[in-house]
């Protein structure tokens, strides 16, 4: 047999692949050192220009009494203000009282609020997104409008900006176009950005909630139930027990699980002891031990201290769990099921590792 | 007055603390994370520590629960800052010694008032 020969390169070109190679990589590291080198220049410059100022914006946030401050901030050339501003944004979502007071004052005296409001039109979506978060945090005559207006806007960055702005507002008339944008009869925005506005709205986005929750899609039954907790809606606890037991969707039942126990009401106890049955999905039984154990209802400690038996490990954790969030009725029901006769058995198990992880409850009873 | 130590890893939070309590009088010690923060603690002992709970290297319930478990600094009053209005890290907070506590957004003169506070109550 004769050896088979291996295929052959011409060195001439595997030098001029190698050459070629080695000024790529060469040309890649210039690129790359050059970008380093403009960043750190750039930013060597905008402290440079954010210096001047900073000690007094500092001061003034701080609560400082010389009457000077402001007038000496308020007209500091165009350039530095430029580089100052961002500052004073980032610092007004720091601070409350006072502080935030003054550095609204600040932006308004250097028109940083009526730009915004133009910016809010502008062609350059990052442009339109900053505009919207300054006015989620000065707020101002015309501020909500504009927002809501953001809320359909064509990019979705800027549309989740508004959303969050407006619950940073937290003024009521935002609540409808909120629940619009959460159902999806506008433009799409996240609902991670718009169910934490109008829990920020409060119970005022009860109405346009609770308008919402027969939508036929469940998913969005399902956010808008979940809103209707976290905005604190009690009176809308007739309709989520109502979805609790009903609805067809499971997610909507769980969600209505958790709204029920945050929003605290006595008539939600039965439902969820109902929800815990051996009959009901799993999720929605530890959803609904945890909402009773939210909630502190003493009526359940028996029925929770009998799931703390449950073949299913995660029904019987957190059951567990949701006796010590009780109180004193459920940590006690905890000791004695920890005391059982069968110290080696699941619930015992069960008992005494949420005693431990809760801080006290292993030295009550 | 008392020597404070500020701890906290965003500048514009910790200049506007800084500026505040020096104001008022205090001489204060800066740290910008966790670990600096335990270091100074442990070395300069001042008489209040202002914390802020989520810095890198150590965060600040951990840098508290290292100083209530150091006999050195175990009575070292201590205000815990953070933006996280959980009240987990609250509760978790308490549990390990904290004195009090702010949420941010924050306002300076509260922060002023509760430093004077906590240490009025613990020169007493």
């Amino acid at each position: 047999m004769t050896p088979r020969a291996g295929p052959v390169v011409d060195r001439t070109v595997l030098l001029v692949a190698v050459l070629v190679l080695v000024v790529v990589l060469a040309v890649l590291a210039v690129v790359l050192l050059t970008g380093r080198w403009w960043q750190r220049r750039a930013a060597a410059r905008r402290a440079a220009r954010i210096a001047p100022g900073r000690p007094a914006l500092v001061a003034l946030a701080a609560g400082d009494g010389d009457p000077t401050l402001l007038d000496r901030l308020a007209t500091l050339p165009r350039s530095q203000w430029r580089a100052l501003e961002p500052v004073v944004v980032s610092m007004l979502g720091k601070l409350r009282g006072d502080a935030r007071g003054v550095l609204v004052g600040l932006l308004e005296r250097r028109g940083a609020v009526d730009r915004a409001l133009r910016d809010a039109r502008r062609r350059r979506p990052a442009v339109r997104a900053r505009a919207a978060h300054l006015l989620g945090l000065v707020g101002g005559p015309g501020a909500t409008a504009r927002l809501v207006v953001l809320l359909a806007d064509r990019d979705a960055d800027v549309r989740a900006v508004a959303a969050r702005s407006l619950g940073r507002l937290g003024d009521p008339s935002a609540a409808s176009p909120l629940v619009r944008a959460l159902t999806g009869t506008s433009a799409g925005v996240p609902h991670q950005a718009v169910v934490p506005a109008l829990a920020r709205i409060g119970p005022p986005a009860r109405t346009a909630l609770l308008a919402a929750a027969d939508h036929p899609d469940p998913t969005v039954r399902a956010r808008v139930v979940e809103a209707l907790g976290l905005v604190g809606a009690v009176d809308a606890a007739p309709r989520l027990v109502r979805a609790l037991e009903s609805d067809g969707a499971a997610d909507v039942r769980l969600r209505a699980a958790r709204a029920l126990g945050r929003l605290g009401v006595p008539a939600a106890v039965d439902p969820l002891l109902a929800a815990t049955g051996g009959h009901e999905p799993t999720a929605l039984r530890v959803t609904a031990a945890q909402a009773l154990g939210v909630l502190g209802a003493r009526r359940a400690v028996p029925v929770l201290a009998g799931l703390v038996a449950d073949p299913h490990h995660w029904v019987a954790h957190t059951a567990a769990a949701a006796l010590v969030a009780v109180g004193p009725d459920g940590v006690a029901a905890l000791h004695e099921l920890g005391r059982a006769a069968d110290r080696c058995g699941v619930a015992a198990e069960h008992a005494r590792e949420a005693l431990t992880a809760a801080p006290g409850a292993g030295a009550a009873a | 007055m008392a020597t404070v130590l500020v701890a906290d890893d965003d500048p514009d939070v910790r200049d506007v603390v800084v500026f505040k309590l020096e104001q008022s009088g205090h001489d204060v010690l800066v740290a910008e994370d966790g670990g600096a923060a335990l270091d100074l603690a442990r070395r300069a002992c001042p008489d209040l520590a202002v914390l802020d709970v989520m810095m890198p290297r150590m965060t600040g319930l951990d840098v508290c629960r290292e100083l209530r478990a150091d006999p050195a600094t175990s009575g070292m009053p201590i205000i815990l800052l953070t933006a996280r209005a959980q009240e987990g890290d609250i509760e978790t907070g308490f549990a390990w010694g904290v004195d009090d506590y702010l949420t941010k957004p924050f306002s300076p003169r509260e922060l002023d008032s509760r430093v004077r506070a906590v240490l009025a109550r613990s020169a007493r």
